[in-house]
């Protein structure tokens, strides 16, 4: 149920965009600047990006006000997921940490625009574990939440 | 000499006639040449609003596989393959309606003018067709109140008097509607799609350096491509920029108008808004999308 005094579904929708671009921006540079990645990583990488700079641009139209209504109650969630990856994007030197965030962000935001709670959520957790995973150095969160295990997408 | 003070008395009385008419034209050319204006940097903002999907079709065209076969290179499906990209389809699904929101706010400043100088106006808005916009329900409503207006003003038989009342009470509705043009060409157009564009289209000129071998002709080729299309984009920013302020100037003359204008005397009245017109005229010519 949305509540009438949060932001509006506008308001929401652009700031998703903005985080997703940061996002897909954030991504593309460490694929040109990181050392050691193979073609394949390059290559998934750029597609995971310009997937998310897409859904970026369909964020910005605003024409999916009625898509963010049926996913309030993630909204906050969701936003909090985008920014954490970007923050470990820039931070994480880990070529396969970074691969699963970036896939997992990409699950995230194909969610959104299925206007599916139980999906967003799930994949929420997706790029949740995979953030964690890097940060504790660790192997990347496979299995668990459905949406952000998928290695590769293309 | 009773006769001379009466003809002096009757040149007095027509002085005094003369410079009270004078200055209400004074007044009346003043806000007539300040909506004008304001009509005209409106009206310079569409094809910026425009461009949020020229710049998507731009970014999806530059972003296109090149093909193996070099008779499909220059195929002009391409363009319509671009602007059906689901990102693009959007920015135009919501384009009507942002138009129609730019007409109506157009069409207010122009009744105005008109009304301040011939006292009858025909402009209409179109508050129906800002419905298919995405703005938020308080633009919408705003966009609605300025179209009742319009609509009293076309119906004939408007009195002039009534002028000052009007534009102060379209004074919110007119900050409504401004802000919410702010925002799409501030934070959807400059700060997110030209971000966009300008970042896919150097991504997509380094892959195809990195899968097609750096080749220093290609390079150099591809180089001068990217070049021209940042500056492209940089001009873009400027104007969109330039019609920030612009809006910005409009919101202002016409809260300083709405706020003052029944207040003041005539001869003050241009001194208050012709600042804005100035401002207005001096950022005409950074208007101009390349």
């Amino acid at each position: 149920m949305p509540s009438g005094a949060g932001p509006k579904p506008q308001e929401q929708a652009a700031q998703l965009s903005d985080l997703f671009l940061k996002l897909s921006i954030a991504i593309d540079q460490f694929r040109s600047t990181a050392p050691g990645l193979s073609n394949e990583q390059v290559l998934t990488l750029g597609t995971v990006a310009r997937h998310l700079d897409e859904i970026s641009g369909q964020l910005n139209a605003e024409a999916v006000a009625e898509i963010l209504q049926r996913i309030q109650p993630s909204i906050a969630k969701i936003v909090q997921a985008t920014k954490d990856a970007q923050q470990a994007v820039k931070t994480i030197k880990k070529i396969e940490s970074v691969v699963a965030i970036a896939t997992a962000s990409l699950a995230l935001a194909t969610a959104i625009l299925s206007g599916n709670l139980s999906t967003v959520e799930s994949a929420i957790g997706g790029v949740a574990s995979a953030v964690q995973a890097a940060v504790k150095g660790g192997a990347p969160a496979t299995g668990g939440a459905a949406g952000g295990s998928s290695k590769k997408t293309k | 000499m009773p006769a001379a003070t009466s003809r002096r008395s009757i040149v007095i009385a027509a002085l005094s006639a003369f410079a009270l008419l004078a200055s209400s034209c004074v007044t009346t050319d003043a806000v007539t040449k300040f909506a004008s204006q304001s009509c005209t940097s409106l009206e310079q903002g569409q094809p910026i609003l425009k461009d949020l999907e020229g710049s998507c079709i731009r970014q999806h065209l530059v972003e296109q596989a090149v093909p193996a076969n070099i008779n499909e290179v220059f195929n002009p499906e391409a363009f319509k393959m671009a602007a059906a990209d689901p990102a693009c389809a959007a920015y135009a699904s919501v384009q009507p309606g942002e138009l129609a929101i730019l007409k109506t706010l157009t069409d207010y400043f122009n009744a105005i003018s008109q009304l301040a100088s011939s006292g009858t106006s025909s402009a209409k808005g179109d508050a129906a067709g800002a419905k298919k916009s995405s703005a938020p329900p308080k633009v919408i409503d705003a966009v609605s109140q300025l179209a009742t207006f319009l609509g009293k003003a076309a119906a004939g038989g408007y009195e002039a008097k009534h002028l000052n009342g009007d534009i102060r009470s379209s004074d919110e509705s007119v900050a409504t509607v401004v802000d919410a043009l702010i925002e799409i060409v501030q934070k959807r157009y400059v700060d997110n799609q030209l971000v966009s564009e300008e970042h896919e289209i150097t991504e997509t000129y380094k892959d195809l350096l990195r899968t097609q071998g750096p080749s220093p002709a290609t390079a150099a080729l591809l180089r001068a491509q990217w070049e021209q299309q940042v500056a492209a984009i940089g001009d873009r920013k400027t104007a969109a920029d330039a019609w920030v302020k612009a809006l910005e100037t409009i919101k202002e003359g016409h809260h300083k108008l709405a706020g003052e204008a029944g207040s003041l005397n005539a001869k003050e009245i241009p001194g208050i808004i012709q600042p804005y017109t100035d401002s207005l005229k001096s950022l005409a010519p950074l208007l101009k999308l390349p």
